[in-house]
């Protein structure tokens, strides 16, 4: 742990930079419109979105996460941690490819689906994606407040209401171009922490050799099932929910989405791919800590290996890791409020509220809405902080995803995806895994409904929505012409024209 | 159960390939910006490529191959 006080100054230092940054890209991008605002004016180059895409899948909760899979399953958490969240940048593609030809003019992707299927359907589109990036948001400040407020020996909900004001007001000014350009200097950071500071942790207890013969003595018996890569037993509560949950999180995620649509068009599947593969090796290279706690932590709970495990860095690099700790947070906290920002704006206030409303009270709903949803952020994490593990959390957060991905496929691929079918498959897919979980939690007994394992509930979502969407729009069916949306443009005011 | 070399090539393997990433990654925002200076705001690019799809797909395929091939020899 660290002075209080250099804690303190950290924080700050971070603070200025960050706001510095965000100030720069504001008056160089001229942020003055909702487009540029929202999307970067679709013209960002392929390195700065890569760089802000991995960074914002680079989760600080990777930090405790991996760590804590390693210490629960050994190497094979590697891939169980990893592979969901690789599988995600890989599922989005076709959504993408089909997105930027259809709907090129979008500022937020949930704008599709007025389109598509009318006022019902987005409502009901937007309220997934509001709770679901909300859960995001607090996720990320979760970790941030547990891991920064260790190591600074700082109370937690200080350091989250230091962290949320910081990146209210950086977002504030610069929208997507000021996450994304902060998330370049983020991603650099979590780059040299995983290069420099995962084998200086190795090497500090020995290295290498030293960490693989004490892990082995460590776990005795257990060390053959630790050490291989095929240890398939604990698949059902580590990887399949967050692969049926998380793993397709990117199709939902806003945050995906406005990085899709700020990329050059021509450029959409090669960003994925290399953001999404880069992923996994960082995800792999924070395994160390994992390791390194198995072979010296021996009797250190998984949950608490990240921790203790960074607490055996020098006194100086403990300072500088706990400053790029601050940078993977902010990557994906920043991410998630731009988008909650750019959809109460888009979506909510001009989509559904104020539909004649001008580009310049779009800006200014967004700026207030950055602002507003950093404190309901902050609030949530505050209650959550008590009452839910990092890891339920964390798989909790895809369940949003299970209503929305099959339904959405439906209706880009297919033309008799109706309005009843989708919205129908949406609700009913949420009610059915909201009520499942409760039960399944022990939260309250429901009558009729058994409980099940996590994965099963998300796997019942998946299926549910995405057959009624399909059954429902067999009986009442559409017959959408997908030219239509593709003929509209945006026009210079935020509304569409023909 | 992995040996002690697989243990050790394999955190080697992940540093290379963190480093590999993080290069490619700089190395294009160096050589590209923010972005595209000199286009208005919106304008739009045309859509992208088939082969540049496939390609994409083919990193990926290679990639899956990758992780299969790591749960087998690390087994």
């Amino acid at each position: 742990m660290i002075n209080t006080g250099v804690g303190y100054s950290i924080i700050g230092l971070w603070g200025i930079l960050m706001i510095g940054i965000a100030y720069f890209i504001f008056r160089r991008q001229n942020v003055v419109d909702t487009k540029e605002f929202i999307t970067a004016g679709g013209r960002a180059q392929v390195g700065l979105t890569t760089a802000s895409f991995a960074v914002t899948w680079m989760w600080a909760g990777d930090i405790l996460g991996v760590p804590e899979y390693v210490g629960f399953v050994g190497v094979s958490g590697i891939w169980m941690y990893a592979g969901p969240a690789v599988l995600s940048s890989f599922i989005v593609i076709p959504f993408a490819l089909r997105m930027r030809e259809l709907f090129p003019q979008g500022l937020t992707y949930s704008e599709y689906f007025i389109k598509r299927f009318g006022k019902r359907a987005h409502l009901a589109v937007v309220f997934v994606i509001l709770y679901t990036m909300v859960l995001g948001g607090v996720i990320q400040l979760y970790v941030g407040g547990v891991v920064i407020g260790s190591l600074a020996g700082i109370d937690a909900t200080i350091v989250m209401a230091l962290l949320m004001t910081v990146i209210g007001i950086y977002i504030l000014l610069g929208g997507l171009w000021g996450s994304m350009t902060t998330d370049f200097v983020q991603f650099v950071s979590a780059i040299a922490l995983t290069l420099v500071f995962a084998p200086l942790l190795v090497f500090t207890v020995g290295g290498p050799s030293v960490v693989y013969q004490d892990m082995v003595t460590n776990l005795g018996d257990q060390s053959a099932t630790f050490l291989s890569m095929a240890n398939f037993a604990p698949i059902e509560d580590f990887f399949l929910p967050y692969a049926l949950g998380l793993g397709v999180w990117g199709v939902v995620s806003l945050s995906t989405w406005q990085r899709i649509f700020a990329v050059r068009r021509d450029k959409t599947s090669r960003f994925l791919t290399v953001a999404g593969i880069g992923v996994f090796a960082t995800i792999a290279m924070y395994s160390l800590i994992g390791f390194v706690g198995l072979a010296a932590l021996p009797d250190v709970a998984p949950g608490a290996i990240a921790i203790e495990a960074l607490g055996l860095l020098p006194g100086w690099a403990t300072v500088v890791f706990m400053l790029v700790a601050l940078m993977v947070l902010g990557s994906s906290t920043d991410s998630y409020l731009t988008a909650i920002a750019s959809l109460f704006s888009r979506d909510i206030y001009f989509r559904q509220l104020k539909p004649d409303a001008s580009d310049k009270q779009q800006l200014r709903v967004a700026r207030i809405a950055s602002l507003a949803f950093a404190a309901v952020i902050f609030v949530a994490t505050e209650l959550a902080l008590d009452s839910v593990s990092f890891i339920q959390l964390l798989l909790i957060g895809g369940i949003g995803s299970t209503a929305l991905v099959g339904p959405f496929a439906l209706s880009l691929f297919w033309s008799q995806t109706s309005s009843s079918g989708f919205i129908t498959g949406v609700v009913v897919s949420q009610i059915v895994t909201i009520s499942l979980l409760v039960v399944s939690f022990e939260v309250a007994a429901i009558p009729g409904l058994p409980a099940l394992k996590l994965w099963e509930i998300m796997l019942v979502g998946h299926l549910t929505s995405t057959a009624l969407t399909g059954v429902v729009s067999l009986v009442r069916p559409d017959d959408f012409d997908f030219e239509e949306i593709a003929q509209q443009a945006v026009a210079a005011d935020g509304g569409d024209e023909q | 159960m992995m040996s002690e070399t697989m243990f050790v090539a394999m955190l080697v393997l992940f540093w290379i390939a963190e480093f590999l990433f993080g290069s490619l990654v700089v190395y294009w925002f160096l050589r590209q910006g923010f972005g595209n200076e000199g286009v208005a705001s919106g304008e739009m690019f045309p859509l992208e490529d088939a082969a540049l799809t496939k390609q994409s797909l083919g990193i990926w395929g290679l990639f899956f191959a990758g992780v299969v091939l790591l749960i087998i020899v690390g087994a």
